[in-house]
């Protein structure tokens, strides 16, 4: 008599749980910890054990506590291996594990569900693309079918998950109207973000660095550009300055971090003055887990919100104030005329004539180079010098240059002469340094592959490095060694300037992508892909202000109000249309529509009007007015619709059918007498 | 103090109920009497909600945004399924069976669809206002009734709390309420106690009159059976030899003017007494004996049958015993 009350054994919606938990889990698998996500699978083997009965007795609440605290230490060991994101994140999948397995009452079963969400809204810091956006809404969906399946055991599985998606789907349009309305708030305070898994460039480049990340086809950025985009030698995306040499690997330099500090304290961003040409892009750039971001120079924020969330670097570098740990869109606007004369000397070339300390290393190169100081008395000549020794001496472009450990630039200036774009910006600037030019490597992206007419994708075999120079009189200059040894790389691109067999070597997947086929499929997803990003990642204050501008007209408080009241009224709107039955109200049996309009007929053509008259005795009367052949139609239909209506069920259909030919008959053929 | 106030405001939600939803023996539930607010588990989903939205702001991240967004709208669905889904129903109460003092009470109430179209679903908590008993049946869609067991732990006439009805179909975020008033009372007759029977004739001052009684169990005569019948009048000895049914007639005439009273065990305690009367009332109605009753001031004419059984049954559960409310305790 007494219904079971314990979400157990064999309550369905305690095994759904655990297997979305599990789900769950697996879908973190990189930012869980191994033994996090071996408990959360045991959890959910033994709720599933419970759910079949195979055996009952719970572990009791003494050892799951036990086993919490011992959990709670070793975390608190890792965490500080992996950060605190991570570690809160490992949290919630640990407290969700040990939970399910004492789930007991209904009120662990609410408790999990809620974990359960919140493990989902954290999964969207790891994962946002389309796909996977699909698969937590499926879970979410599947989360709950379990509480509902709680609350309604006596309906069935298939029942529930009905109800639920057509309740879902009611709840996606409202859900909408809000997130396009609500308003987007800057960030309430600095969150901690995951250390791990950093992608793309990194801060200290050695020189095989660049041709490791060359293996990778994933994407770097998106640009969607204004206008015009820029011709494809004029793709420099810049990303950050090495600005320190030790001989073997260049990095950010210390000093230019410090400076940066200096002038964060007093607010002193660089504002540099741009004259000329501008392309206006949008950049939404994948998560990298670093500061820097993507322009091309001299990019300077192009609206107030990428200005807030852009700090401006005295390297023409433009920086973000937080590390993107997810997408994120800004707006740039590059004025590529603007000489880079802007910056303090005196600073500038105090870091970049910046020499090894230890000078034992590539002595040959520091021979060479005050052989060339001594053949070319002026700045430019020396460029030229080093540029014109980079064509003619038989230098070859490639992905794999063979590994040059002792002295990087004097294997690969004298012995090897092959190399990648940072081995050549690396050995170039090294040798403008030592020729008392103020020099230094940018490294950051080039090229971009055309997505559609305005949109640059840029992957990250795009990645490249150049060199910078101090010339007096114009500031910094770019020069790139690699467009002179293998021209076709600026002009086209990596694939076209490495030969066909070596690009993408390592990455199968992505040499299935050249395929036509894959590539077509490719391109599909990339296009997908990037409106998701824009219009659904992307949509941030900036994109809803455009929004409200676009709905209001001129955007001021009095027309706010009167969208925030629409909107409520819209929502009142979509609630009527659920829930008030009245649209749905049943529509009259076929027989009684056509019979309706066979008599309509019939007044049309004799004039009569039934008013309340039985079928019969509308016969009756029209028959006086009606051909032979209609009337007697006529009453056959009359009979017909009583029989149908008025007597007991019984092969109803067949007969309606027949009714119905019956009446369309009539009203095509009727005439009056 | 505190007990006091708690009491004031009691009464006074009472009385507010009393005028919102008058007694009635069947509601249809609507917006009149059904109340709906978020049940914990709503506030605590409202409170992952905040949280999400604070994460989805604090990292930008428009999809924990739009999942924050979801589940609020999906909040607000859930108010109308929940009220629409609770409103589909209107119940009624079964008559409730008078009891003796420590058996059960059983309630049982009945659920009405008003539209097919549109069903009821999920589970009902039943509870008894002012008491503990409350009773969650998960299945409700399927029964179509609600029962819950009354114990019966004194005798008296007490009238049936409100019942509090509540649904939390389909995901518990939101508890739809009710507390409805059938306008039914409560019998719980004394625990009959087995003892010889002791009737008193008409004329109570006679004294003694203990061996009139003996005769009223002595077999008369056989007559043919009639539809109607008592089955333990049946000769059933007879009908087993393959005769006709017949029905034995006693022989009745020394039982005229039976009267049984209280007064007989004015030695007893006094509810050891009513059990013992309870006992005596049973035995004499299953033998369609006509008696009568004597109890304090009150006199109830000699009759026979079931309705006679339970007037009488009732004036010895009503026998100092005010009407008050039913507790469980």
């Amino acid at each position: 008599m007494q219904p079971i009350d314990k979400p157990i054994r064999n309550q369905t919606a305690s095994a759904l749980i655990a297997l979305v938990f599990c789900i769950l889990s697996v879908s973190l698998f990189d930012p869980l910890l191994f033994w996090v996500l071996l408990i959360s699978l045991c959890a959910t083997g033994i709720r599933l054990v419970m759910y079949f009965g195979w055996y009952q007795p719970m572990p009791s609440l003494r050892t799951i506590n036990l086993l919490g605290v011992l959990c709670c230490l070793c975390l608190g060991w890792f965490s500080l291996q992996i950060g605190l994101l991570l570690t809160m994140v490992n949290l919630l999948v640990l407290a969700g594990a040990l939970k399910l397995i004492i789930l007991n009452r209904p009120r662990d079963l609410f408790h999990l569900f809620c974990t359960c969400l919140f493990i989902i809204g954290m999964g969207f810091i790891f994962h946002q693309s389309v796909v996977m956006t699909l698969f937590y809404g499926l879970l979410t969906l599947s989360l709950l079918v379990a509480i509902g399946r709680y609350f309604s055991p006596s309906q069935h599985l298939p029942w529930h998950i009905k109800r639920l998606s057509v309740m879902s789907l009611q709840a996606l349009p409202i859900a909408i109207l809000l997130f396009l309305i609500l308003p987007k708030l800057p960030p309430l305070w600095k969150m901690p973000v995951s250390k791990s898994t950093e992608t793309g460039l990194s801060d200290t480049v050695t020189p095989g660095d660049i041709a490791n990340l060359a293996q990778s086809a994933d994407l770097a950025f998106r640009a969607t550009f204004n206008d015009a985009i820029p011709p494809a030698p004029e793709r420099y995306w810049r990303a950050l300055t090495l600005e320190y040499f030790d001989g073997r690997q260049w990095s950010v330099s210390p000093l230019r971090k410090q400076v940066r500090q200096q002038y964060r304290l007093l607010n002193n961003e660089f504002k540099p003055l741009v004259s000329g040409d501008w392309w206006q892009y949008e950049v939404i750039t994948e998560s990298t887990n670093k500061h820097w971001l993507f322009s091309i120079d001299v990019g300077i924020p192009a609206d107030l919100n990428s200005s807030q969330a852009i700090w401006q670097s005295r390297d023409y570098s433009l920086l973000s104030e937080t590390p993107i740990t997810s997408r994120r869109a800004y707006r740039v606007r590059s004025y590529p005329g603007t000489p880079m004369d802007q910056t303090l000397y005196s600073i500038d070339s105090r870091m970049n004539l910046q020499l090894p300390n230890n000078t034992a290393v590539n002595p040959q190169t520091q021979a060479w180079a005050e052989q060339l100081a001594a053949d070319n008395p002026t700045q430019i000549e020396r460029v030229q010098a080093v540029m014109d020794y980079f064509a003619d001496e038989g230098f070859r472009y490639t992905l794999t240059p063979p590994p040059m450990p002792d002295n990087p630039v004097d294997d690969f200036l004298f012995i090897h002469r092959e190399g990648f774009c940072s081995h050549y910006a690396s050995a170039m600037s090294y040798v403008l340094r030592l020729l008392g030019i103020p020099a230094r490597m940018v490294a950051g992206y080039h090229g971009g592959e055309l997505l559609q007419p305005k949109v640059l994708s840029i992957y990250q075999y795009d990645a490249h490095a150049w060199v910078e120079a101090w010339l007096e009189g114009r500031g910094w200059v770019r020069f790139d060694p690699s467009g002179v040894v293998a021209p076709a790389r600026i002009q086209l691109g990596l694939q076209q300037a490495v030969d066909e067999e070596s690009f993408l070597v390592n990455n199968q997947m992505a040499r299935l992508q050249q395929i036509p086929l894959f590539a077509e499929l490719r391109n599909l997803y990339s296009l997908m892909d990037y409106q998701w990003s824009r219009w659904v990642l992307g949509f941030d204050a900036e994109r809803q202000q455009n929004l409200l501008a676009l709905l209001l007209g001129k955007v001021t408080p009095r027309r706010i109000m009167y969208l925030m009241l629409g909107i409520c009224l819209i929502i009142g709107l979509l609630l009527a249309l659920y829930f008030i039955p009245h649209w749905q109200r049943k529509r009259p049996p076929a027989n009684l529509r056509w019979f309706l309009q066979a008599t309509q007929k019939a007044e049309q053509i004799t004039g009569l009007e039934r008013q309340n008259d039985g079928p019969e005795h509308f016969a009756d009367r029209a028959a006086r007015r009606l051909s032979p052949q209609s009337a007697s139609q006529f009453r056959a239909i009359c009979e017909a619709f009583i029989a149908l209506n008025y007597t007991r069920d019984g092969e109803v259909s067949a007969q309606s059918n027949a009714f119905i030919t019956q009446c369309k008959t009539f009203i095509r053929q009727a005439k009056a007498l | 103090m505190v007990s006091r106030f708690k009491r004031s405001v009691d009464n006074l939600h009472n009385r507010w109920l009393q005028r919102r939803i008058p007694p009635s023996p069947r509601y249809q539930l609507n917006l009149k009497n059904v109340f709906i607010f978020p049940s914990r588990f709503g506030f605590g989903y409202l409170l992952t909600c905040v949280g999400l939205f604070i994460l989805g702001t604090n990292y930008q991240n428009n999809l924990m945004l739009l999942m924050c967004q979801f589940l609020l709208a999906f909040f607000l669905l859930h108010l109308f399924v929940s009220y629409r889904n609770f409103t589909a129903v209107s119940v009624s109460l079964k008559d409730i069976q008078p009891v003796y003092v420590s058996e059960h009470a059983l309630l049982c109430l009945q659920l009405h669809v008003n539209n097919e179209d549109m069903p009821f679903y999920g589970g009902l908590h039943i509870q008894l206002r002012g008491t503990s008993l409350a009773l969650l049946h998960r299945r409700a869609d399927q029964d179509r009734e609600v029962k819950l067991l009354l114990p019966a732990a004194r005798r008296g006439i007490f009238r049936l709390p409100r019942i509090t009805l509540s649904s939390t179909y389909p995901l518990g975020l939101f508890r739809c309420w009710t507390y409805l008033d059938f306008n039914k009372s409560l019998a719980i007759y004394p625990k009959p106690i087995a003892s010889a029977l002791k009737l008193t004739s008409t004329d109570a001052s006679q004294g003694d009159t203990a061996g009139n009684v003996a005769g009223i169990d002595e077999f008369d005569s056989l007559r043919a059976f009639k539809p109607g019948d008592p089955m333990n009048r049946v000769a059933w000895k007879q009908a087993a030899k393959g005769g006709e049914l017949s029905t034995k007639i006693f022989n009745q005439t020394q039982q005229e003017g039976g009267w049984l009273s209280l007064d007989t065990y004015a030695g007893e305690p006094l509810e050891k007494a009513l059990g013992l009367l309870t006992y005596q009332i049973n035995r004499l109605s299953s033998r369609q004996h006509v008696f009568g009753l004597n109890i304090g001031n009150k006199r109830i004419e000699p009759s026979t049958g079931e309705a006679h059984k339970h007037r009488c049954l009732k004036s010895l559960a009503r026998y100092r015993q005010p009407e008050h409310d039913y507790a469980a305790d």
